[in-house]
């Protein structure tokens, strides 16, 4: 039973990491760029549905499609004045352009808003639940269905859309794809657009139950770049299945080790996967 | 008669499940210019890189000078006397030119004033002395290509491995690097090229062998591939139809 | 003579270098106040581990985010060999050398394999596992750290034994040696083969790997030397704050901080992590100092309840890391404007 338990509740949390690492892959396999910031969109995210929460009342639930929307804008924008600009450029310029990000992110947030931990303590989703002998945590089980509903949607997006298709064609040949018209530069815009939007749905999703704080997105981010490197570069199903591997390490490393130590697991598995297998453990080549 | 200055048996090297190279076998004698000519995709490039260490075939041996050297690596093989230039040029660009040919004396063990000593005399061999204070990168093509191949011969090489020797190379200039090609052989060099220009193989080589598909289809004196059925339909017919 | 002064090394004339050495050397005889002496300890303590970084990120071309693993070594051998058995800096720095060295080899073997992305994320994750680890340790104070009991040193010869000073001026000079010592390790290491064995590695690996370069172990040879270096300034470090703790030593903001001294300067050249800690350093302690001022200030009156307390409160927030907010937001002006960093600048303007 405590088995069964402790698979449910990673496969639940890995439903998140999937949803943060799809879009991390997104941005990756369009143009192969490392988003070391994927986690503050998250986390302004959170804040946002905080302040929402605080001063109108309205539920994370509520204030997360407006989030989305916003955080959508902020990520073409954040395209548009930096990353845009270092696409041509050296590894190293393109590194320090998203951890500077990153930094100046969490930064703003504890300048702001300082470090002390936000939580909501109503929401809609909030209470606790009992099937078939295993135990459920309802807004973790709302956050987990979210994200699986918004992975669904990232997944048609790319694939039955047209939109996505030509975001496929950018990701495989991007000199091909302006040959048939395509404008790359528009399609990166996108890109960093919905991965930002899908990071938001996360950060709202999470604010019903996760602690709001300026390092909470990171918290996130860092273990789903292993779940990218699992799935394999680039690969949006992969990343999905990946996201699921890492909640069940990381929840089963904290279960049956200590909880101090999950995320080392987790930062295990990614060097285990690029020793072993460079091209993630469902990556094809 | 002596054993040949390399011998590859039975190279093999699957990508997943294609074989990139399959049961590949001929020899290198010393002295000669060996030519490995065949379609895109033939696994011209992949042998390469299987002969110098860069990959690891999954079957077969690799023999230098008597030696089994399969799978060892790049610099070891290089310091027994084996150098190759690259078909994607690789010169090292923020280097000047007469570094970038430093390095392969300095990687030997020269002084650094030797291995200056060694850099200039292997420029001018290739006729690029004039562009030595220059950074590499703004070399053309074709200086880019006969910078590899001083690069190549500071090492100081017995086998030199030659990826396209007149590939993006404009047409003026390619008689120049036969020319060369043929005076590093008089030097007392064994080559093994891949070329696409029929016209440089016939004047060059001393054999051909023919890759298809990872496969060795054909091997000979360059007037009997170009008269071997299977070599003119599946890649000189087609060529003489394309070009 | 006069030829010689005027001779230039990366372009800096000689004459230009003696002189800012000597200013350098000078200058806490004109800053006498603590602060103004601290500044620059800090600047050449960030300034040494930038140009020790950059002899792999910048010469090699391996861009880690692991440094702060090597920085902690430093700290944490000093900081615990002092508190638990009494043993000086000077008997626990070997030791320090020697587990970084090991750490090197340990670390370096198996991730130098790995290229561009795979490398950055590798070295990204091993800090962070790191820095949990160290969190979790109770006999190195665990998230807390360890503090130095307070020493009052007799005579020079016993605080040189404590490595513990009453005054900075020692401190000072410690700094400007170890500075020197990256400078001039950084500087020999790019003139010798080995040094162009590396640009040639960073520059197109395969080539130099056919040219007969033991890639592997000349990465390996810029690790050990780079974390050396910064395994010294982390054992400076623990001497000069007399406290240690995960967050400012083994921790990925650390590593960050220190690549980015030499981005900010120029990545690959000799003065460029020197000048990015002289320009970043100065700016983010004289920034906090001033906004830990203000905020003192607005505190009080917080508590008066005056009637824009409450958003002055919230615009100025905590007013820390104030200095991680400019560190990310030049950063990030760096990779867009001018990756070059400030020398590049520098020279666009000359």
């Amino acid at each position: 039973m405590i088995y069964g338990q402790v698979l449910v509740d990673g496969l639940i949390v890995g439903l998140m990491f999937a949803l943060v690492a799809m879009g991390l892959s997104l941005i990756y396999g369009v143009m192969n760029i490392v988003n070391f910031a994927h986690g503050e969109f998250m986390m302004l995210s959170m804040y946002f549905c905080w302040f929402a929460w605080h001063f109108a009342g309205a539920d994370p639930l509520v204030a997360m499609p407006f989030a989305a929307v916003l955080l959508f804008f902020l990520g073409v924008a954040v395209y548009r004045l930096l990353i845009r600009h270092v696409l041509a450029r050296s590894l190293v310029a393109q590194i320090f352009a998203t951890f500077g990000l990153l930094l100046f992110f969490q930064a703003t947030a504890q300048f702001l808003w300082k470090s002390d931990v936000r939580t909501i303590p109503t929401s809609w989703a909030s209470g606790h639940f009992q099937i078939a002998g295993l135990f459920f945590n309802g807004p973790e089980v709302v956050a987990g269905v979210g994200a699986l509903l918004t992975a669904a949607a990232l997944y048609w997006f790319i694939h039955r859309t047209e939109t996505g298709l030509a975001l496929q064609a950018v990701a495989e040949d991007a000199q091909a794809a302006r040959l048939m018209g395509i404008n790359d530069n528009r399609m990166y815009a996108i890109a960093w657009g919905v991965a930002c939007a899908a990071a938001a749905i996360g950060g709202g999703l999470l604010s019903t139950y996760y602690a709001i704080a300026p390092l909470s997105g990171a918290r996130w981010a860092l273990p789903a770049f292993v779940a990218v490197a699992i799935g394999g570069f680039g690969s949006i199903s992969g990343a999905f299945f990946g996201g699921l591997i890492i909640g069940v390490v990381q929840t089963a490393g904290g279960f049956f080790f200590s909880p101090n130590y999950k995320e080392v697991f987790v930062f295990a598995l990614y060097l285990l996967v690029v020793f072993w297998r460079p091209y993630g453990l469902l990556g094809r080549k | 008669m002596a054993a040949p200055l390399l011998e590859i048996a039975g190279l093999t090297k699957r990508f997943g499940g294609v074989y990139a190279n399959r049961d590949v076998t001929f020899d290198v004698r010393h002295g000669e210019i060996v030519g490995l000519i065949g379609p895109n995709g033939a696994g011209k490039t992949t042998l390469f890189n299987l002969v110098t260490g860069f990959i690891r075939p999954d079957a077969g041996t690799v023999r230098f000078d008597g030696a089994d050297v399969t799978g060892m690596r790049p610099d070891r093989l290089c310091h027994r006397g084996v150098a190759r230039t690259f078909q994607i040029l690789k010169p090292f660009p923020r280097l000047t030119v007469e570094e970038n040919v430093m390095i392969g004396a300095l990687a030997r063990g020269d002084a650094m004033e030797s291995a200056r000593a060694t850099a200039r005399r292997a420029l001018a061999s290739v006729g690029l002395e004039h562009k030595r204070d220059g950074l590499a990168r703004g070399l053309s093509t074709g200086q880019r290509k006969r910078l590899e191949m001083a690069r190549a011969l500071a090492t100081g090489p017995r086998l030199l491995l030659l990826d396209e020797i007149t590939g993006g190379v404009d047409q003026p200039s390619i008689p120049g690097l036969i020319d060369l090609v043929g005076s590093l052989r008089s030097e007392g060099l064994t080559l093994l090229v891949i070329e696409h220009n029929m016209r440089v193989i016939m004047s060059l080589a001393d054999r051909v062998v023919f890759l298809h598909l990872g496969e060795k289809l054909a091997e000979g004196a360059p007037r009997e591939i170009t008269a071997h059925p299977e070599v003119v339909s599946l890649y000189l017919g087609r060529r003489r139809d394309g070009h | 003579m006069r030829a010689w002064l005027a001779h230039r090394v990366e372009g800096l004339p000689v004459a230009a270098i003696v002189i800012l050495v000597a200013a350098l050397a000078l200058y806490p005889l004109a800053a006498t106040m603590p602060f103004w002496r601290h500044v620059v300890i800090m600047s050449m303590l960030y300034g040494a581990m930038g140009v020790a970084w950059n002899i792999l990120g910048g010469l090699a071309g391996q861009v880690s985010f692991g440094h702060g693993l090597y920085f902690g070594v430093g700290a944490y051998t000093a900081a615990y060999c002092y508190t638990a058995f009494g043993l000086s800096p000077i008997v626990s720095l070997p030791m320090a050398l020697a587990i970084s060295t090991g750490a090197s080899v340990l670390i370096g073997l198996p991730t130098f394999r790995l290229r561009g992305h795979y490398f950055v994320l590798a070295s990204v994750f091993i800090m962070q596992s790191i820095y949990v680890l160290v969190s979790n340790w109770d006999r190195m104070g665990g998230a807390i750290g360890i503090e130095y009991p307070v020493y009052k040193a007799e005579g020079i010869a016993d605080a040189l034994w404590h490595g513990q000073f009453p005054d900075k001026l020692p401190y000072y000079y410690a700094a400007l040696a170890l500075f020197l010592l990256a400078l001039g390790t950084f500087r020999a290491i790019q003139r010798s083969r080995f040094g162009m064995f590396l640009v040639a590695i960073r520059e197109e690996q395969d080539a130099a790997h056919s040219l007969g370069v033991d890639v592997a172990r000349y990465k390996l040879y810029a690790l050990i030397a780079s974390a050396a270096v910064t395994t010294l300034a982390g054992t400076f470090y623990a001497q000069y704050v007399l406290y240690v703790e995960p967050i400012s030593t083994v921790s990925l903001l650390v590593s960050l901080e220190i690549g980015f001294i030499a981005i900010l300067g120029g990545i690959g050249t000799l003065w460029g992590p020197a000048l990015g800690a002289f320009v970043i350093v100065p700016t983010t302690e004289l920034l906090r100092a001033y906004l830990s001022g203000r905020l003192a200030l607005d505190m009080s009156r917080l508590a008066d309840g005056g009637p824009l307390a409450w958003l002055e409160y919230y615009a100025l927030g905590g007013g820390g890391n104030v200095d991680i907010l400019v560190y990310g937001l030049v950063i990030m002006l760096i990779a867009r404007f001018q990756p070059a960093g400030v020398l590049g600048f520098l020279r666009r303007i000359d």
